[in-house]
């Protein structure tokens, strides 16, 4: 596929145009990567702000309130789990329990948990489990 | 679908050693006795009534750390318990031979433990292969 990136004059709307015969996997998943959120409002106690997507490591659900973890950072979110679950499932986020969204790439490892649980380190050193009704999802992920 | 393997590995693995078991027994006694037709019901049926006690470990799909320990234990008592009461109803339970019958259930206990595993361990290494790629991309 012929990709062409054309710089924009000051001013100009940012625009993706996709010219194909159909959609492919590849290209639905480019597009759910472009219709994701590039941040998300979070408060902690120093007020509201923006979080790139890409810094959140998992979001948790705990009492009902959500928690968006960062690297060292936890920081609250005004939307229900499966609010976010909707606007971020389409990109690198995948449920992985009840309570929680984990961001993919920030995956370290895996490993066997029992009873067909898994835990997945973080790149922060973090562990999450993988509940065992979520492992063929994580599997469809990896292309397994 | 891995509690379902799960199941029908624990099913085979538990049919095979039961079987095996029963043999070295006769073999080992080099007694007159016969066995029946029974014998090839009452071992699958052991087996299968030995894997129900597994629901103990599947019933919750993300029980915490502390919860899961306890129904590790709680599926290791429910499945001596099955096994010995079939062993019961059978007439299999020698006294004589009990501490070999301890050790042949421990084994095969273990032996269906570490099957469960392996094959976990099998996905998490495809996976964390998986990762490695994307990481060296």
């Amino acid at each position: 596929m012929k990709i062409i990136i054309e710089d924009l004059a000051p001013g100009e709307e940012e625009t993706c145009i996709i010219r194909v015969k159909s959609v492919s996997e590849n290209v639905s998943r480019a597009l759910n990567l472009l219709k994701s959120p590039d941040a998300v409002t979070v408060f902690s106690e120093d007020g509201t702000s923006y979080l790139d997507t890409h810094e959140i490591y998992y979001i948790e659900s705990v009492d009902l309130k959500t928690f968006v973890y960062a690297k060292t950072a936890v920081y609250q979110s005004r939307l229900r789990l499966y609010e976010l679950e909707e606007l971020l499932v389409s990109g690198d986020f995948l449920r992985i329990s009840k309570q929680t969204i984990v961001n993919v790439p920030k995956i370290r490892e895996i490993s066997p948990a029992g009873g067909g649980r898994f835990t997945a380190v973080l790149d922060n050193g973090e562990k999450v489990i993988i509940a065992r009704s979520f492992v063929p999802a994580l599997k469809r992920r990896f292309g397994i | 679908m891995i509690k379902l393997k799960w199941y029908f590995l624990a099913f085979c693995v538990i049919n095979t050693c039961v079987t095996l078991f029963i043999a070295a027994r006769f073999y080992a006694l080099s007694t007159q006795e016969t066995i029946t037709i029974d014998y090839l019901w009452k071992i699958p049926l052991l087996a299968l009534c030995s894997i129900i006690p597994a629901f103990v470990l599947f019933s919750k799909d993300n029980p915490s750390h502390r919860e899961f320990v306890i129904r590790r234990i709680l599926h290791f008592i429910f499945t001596a318990a099955v096994v010995v009461g079939l062993l019961l109803i059978y007439g299999w339970l020698e006294t004589s031979y009990l501490i070999w019958f301890i050790l042949f259930f421990l084994a095969v206990f273990f032996t269906v433990t570490y099957i469960g595993f392996r094959d976990e361990k099998k996905t998490a290494d495809k996976i964390n292969e998986k990762i490695k790629n994307q990481n060296q991309k």
